[in-house]
């Protein structure tokens, strides 16, 4: 017979002490798993999606929810900038790509983006496959691909049509006389991709103008006022601060502007700039992100694994403690097993071999625990946070952490072991 | 007490015949014992012993008298405070902790009252437990052995059973088979049958006188049961071996 059997036949005879034990690991374990998978994924998402895009420019507020509106949508728009913006920084020599980004309508609490098809330039899902998991790219204006989550969600399908609804966050005002078609659906990104629906830019404007009774379209539809909003200024409303007009005219706004720069430096000037001149808010992702980093996320996973290792430390205690307890009620056994010439190094062998295979159970429960809850999670988080979560991800500080606990589990079991040895085997034998 | 000479084969402690080699010799062991009284201390004193190999000895007394100090002592649980012990021609007297762990292991096969089987394993786990900490045999070698040796004590059909499954006479002869399982030159049982009705008794008692036998180990059994050394080689009266003594005399 084996060390390790017998040890296992020990560990699986303390049924009830062995299951806390092992339970209180897991439970520290994948408190443990859990915060890491969250915060990597966390700041992978945020990284990920400030990398293409120097600026983001959006209306006036807080710069911190310009940026999350704008690239994560996870909060609402600080407002409408004026379409103006957008034309003239078309032109400016520093600014190698601009693309405009329209919101407040949702489909069932997904926002609908307006843009424009070069949006998805250069992207691709993570297995390297194309972005378009099925059909094609919107066209023209009521036509939209939808990201992953929401054709899971909604079980959408191509040539569908699609209700939007006024509003960020999902609610009852529909928009039924302008129905979108699904031609697209995205492949499963991890990004904000997922959860939202693109149509033509356009596409909001024409429903605004409709919805709004006291706003206009303008005569000769679409195409005309398309033409039109190249060449002049538009009249603002009391809500929209238009630099140079009076009058609410959604043909003449857009939500936010994405730009990309030649050279990433010219990033300073035209904040400066911008912020000055425009009636609109210039922000860099990148330092919008990176403070939120520093000011928050950091710290908070920071008080998170410091919690997390302490539940780790604690569990790992009550390794130490269970064996220590049932090293003196074992006494007789222990005693036993001298007498059949286990030496005191066989009994620290075997009390230690417990120690590491309950810590292993419990590192191996932990893992599944902290991945299984962190799945059960995701769609929970999906819907609240925006933050897609990819639960089956095996990050690298796990191995670390998941080897360190079962070393912890083993270094805890040494001072149970080094008393067993030393406990007198005539007298024990004589115990009942 | 008399003063017992080995060599002298009209003394009971000694082997009667000179010539056999020696399987356990004891000359001159003492081992103090503490007291509830700080002053006193209780005084262990054996001037001499000698088993012959193969021989089967029984020593009796009445509960208190040492007899299990004996087995302890030749087992090597109790370290002696002066004196020689010799097993198997071996100084166990001598020897370090772990020294005295694989000599038991190796050498000897215990057997004790109140059986002393782990409860967590099975019958044969207990046997294979034995075989690992004992001679260190190869798995397959154990189980070989071991399911033999439950063929023997009648209990192969019991090997997956916990001790607590058993009765206490199939207990004993679990105990009887385990002690045996290395095939011990030195078999030491320390009341194996003060437990046990008349008729497990007599069984487990003839099952260990055979199992010894046929194995050719010797035998040393204590016992408080005068009346079974009709089955034993020499019988041994454990007498005058305790005795309560201070401090100060014990020193000197």
């Amino acid at each position: 017979m084996s060390d390790l059997k017998l040890a296992s036949l020990y560990v699986r005879a303390r049924t009830l002490i062995t299951t806390l034990t092992v339970i209180s690991v897991a439970l520290g374990l994948g408190l443990a798993i859990i915060v890491l998978l969250m915060s990597h994924q966390t700041q992978a998402l945020l990284t990920s999606e400030v990398g293409a895009w120097d600026l983001v420019i959006g209306a006036k507020g807080s710069p911190l929810q310009v940026v999350l509106n704008s690239l994560y949508y996870m909060d609402a728009p600080t407002g409408n900038i004026s379409v103006d913006v957008w034309r003239r920084l078309e032109r400016h020599p520093a600014v190698a790509r601009i693309l405009p980004l329209n919101m407040g309508d949702n489909f069932f609490g997904s926002p609908i983006i307006g843009t424009v098809p070069e949006f998805f330039a250069g992207r691709e899902a993570p297995s390297g496959k194309s972005l378009l998991a099925a059909g094609t790219m919107f066209t023209q204006p009521f036509e939209a691909v939808v990201g992953a989550e929401v054709a899971r969600r909604q079980r959408l399908k191509l040539g569908q049509e699609i209700i939007g609804a006024h509003g960020w966050g999902q609610t009852d005002d529909l928009h039924p006389q302008f129905p979108y078609t699904v031609v697209g659906v995205l492949a499963r990104t991890g990004t904000s991709l997922d959860r939202a629906v693109y149509t033509d830019y356009r596409s909001v404007w024409i429903i605004h103008a409709d919805h709004d009774p006291h706003q206009h379209q303008p005569k000769g539809g679409l195409e005309a006022h398309h033409a039109h909003e190249h060449g002049h200024e538009h009249a603002a409303g009391p809500h929209h601060e238009h630099e140079e007009e009076a009058s609410h005219d959604p043909y003449a706004e857009v939500t936010a502007l994405l730009v990309a720069l030649r050279q990433p430096a010219a990033r300073f000037g035209l904040v400066d700039s911008l912020n000055r001149q425009e009636k609109a808010l210039a922000v860099s992702p990148v330092e919008e992100i990176s403070k939120l980093d520093t000011t928050f996320i950091a710290p908070l996973r920071g008080v998170l694994l410091i919690v997390a290792y302490l539940v780790v430390l604690v569990s790992v205690m009550s390794i130490l403690i269970s064996l220590y307890l049932t090293i003196h009620q074992r006494r007789r056994d222990l005693a036993i097993l001298r007498s059949l010439g286990a030496t005191r190094g066989d009994i620290f062998r075997l009390i230690t071999l417990e120690a590491a295979l309950i810590s292993g159970l419990g590192v191996v429960l932990g893992w599944l625990f902290g991945h299984g809850l962190t799945a059960a999670l995701a769609p929970v988080i999906l819907e609240r946070y925006g933050l897609s979560v990819q639960a089956l991800q095996l990050l690298p500080g796990e191995l670390t952490v998941g080897f360190s606990v079962w070393v912890l589990g083993i270094l805890a079991g040494l001072w149970p072991a080094h008393n067993a040895c030393r406990l007198r085997v005539a007298e024990s034998l004589q115990e009942e | 007490m008399s003063s017992l000479d080995a060599t002298n084969p009209a003394s009971p402690l000694a082997a009667p015949d000179s010539g056999r080699r020696l399987a356990i010799e004891c000359r001159r062991v003492l081992k103090l014992f503490p007291t509830a009284d700080p002053n006193n201390l209780l005084r262990w004193y054996l001037p001499e012993l000698t088993v012959a190999r193969g021989e089967t000895v029984m020593v009796s007394g009445p509960s208190g008298c040492g007899k299990t100090t004996l087995v302890n002592l030749l087992a090597g649980l109790l370290k002696e405070d002066s004196g020689e012990i010799l097993v198997e021609g071996v100084r166990v007297d001598q020897l370090t902790t772990a020294q005295a762990d694989r000599f038991r292991g190796d050498h000897l096969g215990l057997v004790f009252q109140s059986f002393q089987l782990l409860r967590p394993l099975t019958v044969l786990e207990n046997l294979l437990v034995g075989a690992r900490y004992g001679r260190r045999l190869h798995r397959a070698e154990a189980h070989q052995r071991a399911e033999a040796l439950l063929e023997q004590v009648g209990l192969a059909g019991r090997r997956h059973h916990r001790a607590a499954q058993l009765s206490i006479g199939e207990q004993q002869r679990v105990a009887v088979a385990r002690a045996l399982i290395n095939e011990p030159a030195v078999v030491l049982a320390d009341e194996p049958t003060a437990s046990l009705d008349a008729r497990n008794a007599q069984a487990v008692l003839q099952l260990l006188l055979g199992l010894v036998a046929r194995q050719g180990a010797t035998l040393l059994m204590v016992t408080h049961n005068a009346g079974l050394a009709p089955h034993f080689q020499r019988s041994l009266p454990a007498v005058d071996w305790i005795s309560a003594i201070s401090k100060e005399a014990a020193h000197v």
